[in-house]
């Protein structure tokens, strides 16, 4: 199957993608490729749990943006609502949001990382 | 008589080849079999059958005694009889007994007049239409240099002549009440040139708009049909040309609507000509797969099922059955002449996208890059290398990120300021928040773009950046009352950028 019908299955938005990406099929996969690295760059729990709640939200904030321009809709909402919680002060709520979200996150790198190799 | 035919195929053997007939029916089946290589008949008035006046009347109804001389070779004395032969069209009445060589002389003559005359037709005709094709290459050219001005490649015309003249034939052949002949539809492919000749009144500032107009801009957009007809009614070589009913019909109304939602004239279903709502889905199929400066093209398939849905306006649902069963025939005329965007500003203009995430910088310069140059940077500080460079070329407007590592997009912006620089600065964030929008437009900004970004937006704003003037005011010290940086990061209002733009209209422009 190929990767976006496999995203697809796993909620994300491929056909807002693909129209973000002006029907440019190629340069959406190849964007999709980076975000295992992204999120691998932009931890939040391990800050979370340090209590630096200014990087935390500062990586949410930058993984909204990432999961909204490649149409992760699942991802996009979970991150939203996440940098909202950091920013109305409510750290303990945003990092249960996270550990909701991280599985369905984990798939969604799998699926990605599956078809890069 | 076989005599008299006889002596008279003597008479011409030596030049001609000789074709007898016994009576005027077999002469006439003759005719029909041989029109192009009869030099001339010779006709006798007394015969079986069908005598030589049904001969002259039948050749009359073929038109083929226009260019096919024909003499009486008879005995006959009566003048009455004569004379009704010469109002038959008989170029001579050559009575009997005659002199062999006179007949000779005055039937090769004429065969050698008639020669020239066709001749002289055949050249006149093919002038004619020569004269014609030029004309309609003159109409086409201009009709090619109005749609430049919307930064079409000029295939338009031809594809819409293509498809007008693929839609009308199977309208016509499919449909008893919209038959209609071949010349007529020639005439309305024809026609279908000059159908947004209007445009050219039309200021580029809408015309080339990369956006959704205005309903102020819709209604001057709109007027281009009025102004289709104005331009045509004052061409004088179009009032007397045969397609010029076609012309100012389609250009009139190849917007209006089968609901009798269009316009200029609200029009409903079959008050609307055939060839207009012909036009009308050909224009509209090829808006769709065509690129624009709002947009790209959408494909074969898309633009199909967007038309056949109802997307793109109400049709007459027998020009839409037609419209389907043509759909190879659409695609290949297309593909002969392929759409082409002319680029306006590719040459013009370089934008910086200042931006961390190569994600997000990517996506820009795919929107982006058919229509600019594009520059790169990961974090501000080579962002503000890049625009002080004197050895770089000349960065036209920067698209700057504001939550970017070691330095973010308010400090870029405000040493950019501070130093000078009057760079149009769109900013970016996926929090487009109402003071995120007020810091920035204290800094001047040339706009906000919210992420995730919408390709049709992006275009949007970059072009309308370009129309802001020059010099924009350094802007005031924060006063004592500006929220500082943790209070702004504690109390967001999320807020449309565009929509907090326009309650603020005006604000910003006081300040340059």
């Amino acid at each position: 199957m190929d990767i976006l019908e496999e995203l697809k299955e796993l909620g994300v938005d491929i056909e807002d993608g693909l129209n973000r990406f002006m029907k440019n099929e190629g340069l959406y996969k190849r964007m999709l490729a980076k975000l295992p690295s992204n999120i691998e760059k932009l931890e939040i729990l391990p800050f979370i749990e340090a209590g630096d709640n200014q990087t935390a939200l500062s990586n949410a904030h930058t993984l909204k943006g990432v999961t909204g321009n490649l149409s992760l809709t699942p991802l996009f909402k979970a991150y939203t609502d996440i940098v909202a919680l950091f920013r109305a002060d409510k750290p303990e709520e945003a990092k249960a949001l996270l550990l909701e979200t991280i599985p369905v996150q984990d798939k969604i790198v799998a699926c990605i990382n599956a078809n890069n190799s | 008589m076989e005599i008299n035919r006889e002596l008279l195929a003597e008479a011409f053997r030596e030049k001609y080849n000789i074709i007898e007939a016994e009576n005027g029916r077999e002469a006439l089946e003759i005719l029909e079999n041989n029109e192009q290589d009869i030099a001339a008949v010779l006709l006798d008035l007394v015969m079986p059958e069908l005598d030589g006046f049904g001969v002259l009347e039948k050749m009359n109804e073929m038109g083929t005694i226009v260019h096919i001389p024909v003499f009486i070779i008879t005995a006959e004395e009566d003048e009455s009889l004569l004379v009704e032969a010469y109002r038959l069209g008989a170029v001579d009445v050559i009575t009997k007994p005659f002199m062999m060589t006179f007949l000779k002389c005055r039937i090769e003559n004429i065969i050698e007049l008639y020669d020239h005359r066709n001749d002289l037709e055949d050249l006149v005709n093919d002038q004619v239409k020569k004269m014609s094709q030029f004309n309609q290459s003159m109409v086409e050219a201009l009709a090619t240099l109005v749609e430049f001005r919307d930064c079409e490649s000029g295939g338009h015309i031809k594809r819409i002549c293509g498809l007008t003249d693929i839609l009308m034939n199977k309208v016509s052949s499919m449909y008893a009440e919209y038959r209609l002949p071949k010349t007529e539809i020639d005439k309305i492919v024809s026609a279908s040139v000059l159908h947004d000749v209007g445009k050219i009144a039309i200021p580029d500032s809408i015309l080339n708009k990369p956006g959704r107009l205005t309903p102020e801009e819709f209604e001057v957009m709109k007027e281009h049909t009025v102004r289709d007809c104005d331009i045509l009614r004052k061409i004088p070589y179009m009032l007397n040309d045969n397609v010029y009913n076609y012309s100012y019909d389609i250009a009139r109304h190849h917007h209006e609507r089968w609901d009798g939602m269009g316009y200029p004239d609200n029009l409903e279903g079959d008050k609307i000509t055939i060839w207009a709502q012909v036009v009308s889905v050909a224009d509209v199929y090829d808006a769709l797969v065509s690129p624009r400066v709002y947009k790209k093209a959408f494909d074969h398939d898309t633009a199909v099922k967007m038309i056949m849905n109802g997307e793109c306006g109400a049709f007459n649902p027998k020009v839409l059955k037609a419209f389907e069963l043509s759909l190879n025939e659409i695609k290949k005329k297309h593909d002969e002449f392929p759409s082409e965007m002319i680029s306006m500003t590719k040459t013009n203009f370089r934008l910086l996208i200042v931006d961390d995430s190569d994600i997000d910088r990517a996506l820009l310069k795919n929107i982006l890059e058919a229509n600019f140059f594009i520059n790169e940077a990961a974090n501000g500080y080579d962002a503000i290398a890049m625009l002080e460079d004197k050895n770089q070329p000349k960065i036209d407007c920067v698209l700057l990120d504001i939550s970017m590592p070691f330095i973010d997009g308010f400090s870029v912006l405000k040493m950019l300021r501070e130093h000078g620089s009057n760079v149009p600065v769109i900013l970016m964030s996926s929090e487009a928040t109402k003071e995120n929008v007020e810091r920035g437009i204290r800094y001047n900004i040339a706009g906000f773009l919210g992420k995730p970004f919408n390709p049709s937006t992006v275009v949007r704003k970059v072009h309308t950046v370009f129309s802001l003037p020059e010099k924009p005011e350094v802007p005031p010290e924060p006063s004592e009352n500006d929220l500082s940086e943790e209070d702004i990061n504690k109390t967001m209002i999320y807020i449309p950028a565009d929509e907090y733009l326009r309650r603020l209209s005006g604000k910003h422009r006081q300040k340059r």
